[in-house]
């Protein structure tokens, strides 16, 4: 800190330098007087002392100007004397005047030192005025920190307490799953990085098919000599690698060589793995088992399909030898009772020529009832032809031809019928076998009449149906009409082998209808068959 | 009566054959009709070979074939017949006892000119020969 010093120049200083030298002049002039000349300064050396210690250096030099002025002009005014007599009286006032300034001169220097102590006392003590300041600041700073400190250690205790309760939820947590993963159905393994067991449940002993305290802790190579070259251990391997969950079937040989069939899902914990595993060993035995059935199963169809085509082909070939042969004889029978019957000289009477007629009409009655069976027969394994039908146009040839070869008095009632879509060829038949019963049997009544119509039971059918005034039948035996060989007249009444209707079933139900009839006796008959508009796919490729 | 042309028949059943001889002799035909057994026999014939090699000058105007035969049926000889190019020109009628399907589309698709069913009924196939125009063939020169 820098001191600045002043002087002593108080006006105080002055007067009190002036009383004292006038109350020293007074002193040495009065009372005093006597002491004699040469000592005229004794009173003011003092007083100038006094005056330079208590004013400083300008209140000495006034004080010794005041003195000398004093010795100078006052003192000769009262003592009528000069107070400068001669040298000695000169030197004295030197020395006066010499004393009296370095007196002052050195006073003035004590009173700087001691206004400098006393700056440097002030100073000191606004250091340390600072320096308590700065003391009790850090004592603050203390005792906040002391006061965090102890906040702190609260706060740390709280937590303490919340973290112990957290830790014991979280171990009964998972005390709860682990008692689930102990006692679950699947069976649950943990394996480390370094593939040992961690963990195991009780049905993974089971699935193991050793006791968990064999395994824990050990390697899985080592439990499973082997192991390394199966794909479930390329699994794990991989999935401890790639962290990426998989799922497999497996089948496991153990080292006793049973075998079982597990369901597994690997998935990647912070452990390691986790393995999942479920027994499907019934299953997969059940679906081996199902498997060998079905193979079995195909192989006895292919077997069945193999003789089914065989007894076809050898059908076909019976119905082709049939056809050929059975009406060779026939043909041969006829033709040489014609070429009998036509040579002149074949002395034959009439009962020989009767029974030339017998065995012709025989023959040519087994000849027709080849020739249904065969047609009853082809119609079952043709496929179908589907066409576009024309059934006005097919009518009416049926009729025409039908015409030719029977009695003429028939009335027609034909409607205008629509096309249908089938097999042209097999629906002729059935045309030609239900116009042909008509005509067959409506010939002994008076007024034959017969109609032939249709009507459409809803969007997806036809129905066509033919009707005579006929000989009738009896409802009770209408199922038998379309049975093969079924006959509700004998012979002898109408011709025929029974063969017919049972065609136009056949034929019907290929094209995916169905036929039925009515009837009374004596009064006439219906038949009807349904057929779609559409026609159906399955019985297309049929 | 050289340019009168032969007929061939083949047919292995012989009252068949009688039958057909007899109906055919209703026409009061000019035609020699040659008979032959079976199908081996007809090929041999057609194409001169075993018995008949070296048959000279034999023309036929046209061929009854019976389908079935033994050793080669009338299918087979129709096959021969149509992928020959001289013969293929020679008109086939197939005489059949029946009316299978396979074998009628069989022997058109080779190529047949008239399939006959063989009647029961005798006076029928005399109509049958008749409506198929065999007269026509046989009397009209078929182009050489």
């Amino acid at each position: 800190m820098e001191v600045k010093y002043k002087l002593n120049n108080n006006w105080k200083n002055y007067l009190i330098a002036f009383l004292v030298i006038a109350f020293a002049a007074s002193l040495r002039i009065w009372p005093l007087q006597s002491l004699g000349l040469r000592t005229v300064w004794v009173t003011f050396y003092p007083s100038v002392m006094l005056v330079a210690v208590f004013g400083g250096l300008y209140a000495g030099l006034l004080a010794t100007a005041l003195s000398c002025s004093t010795a100078l002009f006052l003192w000769p005014l009262f003592v009528n004397k000069p107070f400068i007599n001669d040298f000695g009286d000169y030197l004295g006032m030197s020395v006066f005047i010499f004393t009296c300034v370095m007196m002052s001169v050195v006073s003035e220097l004590i009173l700087r030192a001691r206004q400098k102590i006393k700056q440097a006392n002030s100073l000191l003590e606004s250091v340390n005025r600072d320096l308590e300041l700065e003391v009790s600041s850090r004592r603050n700073a203390e005792n906040e920190l002391k006061a965090h400190k102890d906040k702190l250690e609260e706060t740390v205790n709280e937590r303490t307490i919340q973290l112990k309760n957290a830790n014991e939820i979280l171990s009964k947590s998972e005390e709860r799953f682990r008692s689930t993963l102990d006692c679950m159905l699947e069976g649950c393994q943990i394996l480390g990085f370094d593939l040992r067991y961690i963990y195991i449940n009780d049905a993974a002993d089971i699935h193991n098919r050793r006791p968990k305290e064999q395994l824990l802790g050990n390697r899985y190579e080592d439990m499973w000599p082997g192991i390394e070259k199966t794909h479930v251990y390329e699994v794990i391997k991989s999935c401890l690698e790639s962290r990426i969950a998989q799922q497999m079937e497996n089948e496991f040989t153990f080292p006793n060589g049973s075998r079982g069939w597990f369901e597994l899902s690997i998935q990647p914990v912070p452990e390691g793995v986790f393995i999942l595993s479920n027994d499907i060993t019934p299953r997969k035995m059940i679906e081996n088992d199902l498997r060998n059935l079905n193979i079995e199963l195909e192989k006895r169809v292919f077997d069945r399909t193999a003789q089914l085509a065989e007894i076809n082909n050898e059908l076909e070939s019976f119905t082709y030898s049939v056809s050929h042969d059975l009406r060779a004889p026939l043909r041969h029978i006829n033709g040489f009772i014609d070429l009998l019957l036509r040579s002149n000289d074949n002395n034959l009477n009439d009962k020989g020529k009767r029974y030339l007629d017998i065995i012709s009409s025989s023959s040519k009655q087994m000849g027709q009832l080849i020739d249904d069976l065969l047609n009853f027969s082809r119609t079952g394994r043709a496929s179908l032809q589907i066409r576009d039908i024309d059934t006005n146009k097919l009518v009416t040839q049926v009729i025409n031809n039908l015409i030719d070869s029977s009695s003429g008095n028939i009335t027609w009632s034909v409607s205008d019928l629509p096309d249908i879509i089938g097999d042209p060829s097999l629906l002729e038949i059935v045309f030609i076998n239900l116009i042909g019963n008509a005509v067959k049997y409506s010939a002994r009544v008076k007024n034959p009449c017969i109609e032939i119509g249709f009507t459409r039971n809803d969007i997806s059918q036809f129905i066509f149906f033919v009707k005579d005034n006929g000989a009738g039948f009896d409802m009770n035996y209408s199922d038998k009409l379309f049975g093969v060989f079924q006959r509700l007249h004998s012979s002898d009444e109408y011709e025929g082998t029974g063969v017919g209707l049972a065609t136009v079933r056949r034929i019907i139900q290929k094209h995916g209808g169905e036929t039925w009839a009515e009837g009374e006796v004596g009064k006439g008959a219906v038949f009807f068959f349904s057929i779609p508009v559409v026609p159906e796919t399955a019985f297309i490729t049929s | 009566m050289k340019n009168i042309k032969k007929i061939l028949y083949v047919e292995d059943n012989p009252r068949d054959r009688e039958l057909t001889l007899s109906a055919l002799e209703e026409f009061n035909l000019v035609n020699e009709i040659i008979c032959v057994q079976d199908g081996e026999e007809a090929l041999n014939y057609l194409f001169k070979k075993g018995k008949y090699a070296g048959l000279e000058n034999d023309s036929i105007g046209a061929i009854l074939l019976d389908i079935k035969m033994p050793k080669i049926d009338g299918i087979e000889v129709l096959r021969r017949i149509k992928s020959d190019d001289k013969l293929k020109l020679i008109p086939v009628v197939m005489l059949t006892s029946s009316r299978e399907e396979r074998d009628l589309v069989e022997s058109y698709s080779l190529g047949v000119n008239a399939y006959v069913v063989k009647p029961v009924d005798f006076m029928e196939f005399i109509n049958a020969i008749k409506s198929v125009g065999l007269f026509w063939a046989i009397l009209n020169e078929t182009p050489e």
